[in-house]
């Protein structure tokens, strides 16, 4: 074996790791080789060195600390969703927010002088300005007069549909009174091209049987007969 | 062997009982592992707080993830590959933000420098050689001859094939001994009684 290649093998050779087989051949070289042994020489050195080395140790207090991060970590293991729904009802912003706001609100308009706008105001007006009482400033409430053209409906417009309506039924009764007259009574009566036309259709009109209801008055306490009417 | 897979059984025992919610046995595995992982963190970040601040963070994640454990593996491994991943994150986090200490200036150097030239204190000035050795090689390193894992392990943590793993400790270690050379050569020399260096032997 030539020295080159005992070389490369030698950091393994000082630690065993050959096979049985290179160990003896290199051992052989290394006893006839002198440049050989002063390279193993140096390898044994840097291993002796290598278990002689300090060893860093922990500080004191690492266990406790560490047990202590760990006891953290179990007790975010106890929050977590096997322990608590996905969904719990909390109550989050979503919902505080509203009241928040709304008591903001309140306690704003109490502490802005709220309260006193609403009870009206400690000092009366006539001494706001000059400072003298009973010297009203605004008294132009005096001159105030109801206007001239400002006309009161004592009728309202409520009635209307009501007054449509009763209009509507003395129009019919109208007519029946006539149909009446010339004994068609019963019938259906045709009035086409007259003024009860509408457009190019002719309005039939299915009369009552009742003739008592032909002379009858609509009012809004009910239907009343001619001679009740009367 | 047997004493390798009674470790592995104890670990198992552990986290079956941690699975169930016990603290004490949670106490016995941050006891059983604390030291080991703040040895390969410290090497790989070259400071005591932030090591101890990844240390604590990984058993965190064990506690946190104790259910997702596979039983078909092994706790170690498992411990370890989450270690140095957020070792990796930090390191990463650092090169991206350039942190730069004051005492990485001159006056560092300078102290770095005279340990190098004091043979009483090689361990030492090897912890410092580790420091200039690229993160890739020095975690193999670590992990194989700091911690003394198997190299099927260490290719399991750190997620490469065996061979890779073979390789990267090798190269590592010819690393450590061609920037240890002059001083372990000198330490040698002065061991042996005399005052010339080895060469000139």
């Amino acid at each position: 074996m030539r020295c080159r290649r005992v070389r490369s093998f030698l950091s393994a050779y000082c630690r065993d790791e050959l096979p049985e087989k290179r160990q003896e051949s290199i051992r052989e070289h290394l006893s006839r080789c002198a440049e050989c042994r002063r390279e193993e020489a140096v390898f044994r050195e840097l291993y002796g060195s290598i278990d002689t080395l300090p060893k860093p140790a922990v500080s004191d207090d690492f266990n406790a600390r560490l047990l202590n991060r760990v006891a953290r970590e179990r007790f975010k293991e106890t929050r977590s969703k096997a322990y608590f729904p996905k969904r719990a009802p909390v109550l989050g912003w979503g919902r505080l927010a509203p009241a928040v706001a709304t008591a903001c609100l309140v306690l704003a308009f109490v502490f802005s002088g709220g309260i006193g706008l609403i009870d009206g105001p400690d000092q009366p007006a006539e001494f706001a300005d000059n400072g003298q009482p009973g010297q009203y400033i605004d008294d132009r409430y005096k001159d105030v007069q109801p206007e001239e053209t400002h006309v009161l409906t004592q009728h309202s417009i409520s009635n209307w549909a009501f007054q449509k309506q009763v209009d509507k039924a003395n129009r019919i009764r109208n007519l029946m009174n006539q149909l009446a007259g010339q004994r068609s009574f019963g019938t259906t009566a045709n009035f086409a091209g007259s003024s009860y036309s509408y457009g190019n259709r002719p309005l039939h009109i299915i009369l009552p049987f009742d003739r008592r209801t032909v002379n009858s008055t609509y009012t809004t306490q009910g239907v009343m007969t001619a001679e009740e009417a009367r | 062997m047997k004493a390798k897979e009674s470790e592995k059984q104890i670990d198992y025992d552990l986290m079956e009982r941690i699975q169930e919610g016990d603290m004490v046995a949670f106490s016995k595995i941050v006891d059983r592992y604390k030291d080991r992982l703040m040895n390969i963190i410290v090497r790989m970040l070259h400071s005591k707080e932030e090591a101890e601040d990844i240390v604590q963070e990984t058993f965190c994640r064990v506690y946190q993830h104790r259910g997702s454990f596979d039983f078909r593996h092994c706790f170690s491994t498992w411990i370890y590959t989450i270690a140095l991943n957020l070792a990796r994150n930090e390191l990463r986090k650092r090169k991206r933000f350039k942190f730069t200490d004051i005492f990485d200036m001159q006056g560092k150097e300078a102290e770095i420098a005279v340990e190098m030239e004091l043979p009483s204190n090689l361990p030492k000035a090897i912890d410092a050689a580790l420091k200039t050795i690229p993160e890739k090689y020095r975690m193999a390193f670590v992990l194989r001859d700091l911690q003394e894992l198997p190299y099927d392990e260490v290719a399991k943590i750190m997620n490469i094939p065996l061979g890779t793993v073979k390789s990267r400790v090798n190269r590592a270690r010819a690393m450590l001994r061609d920037k240890l050379r002059p001083r372990m050569e000198e330490y040698n020399a002065l061991s042996k009684g005399t005052l010339l260096p080895v060469s000139l032997l």
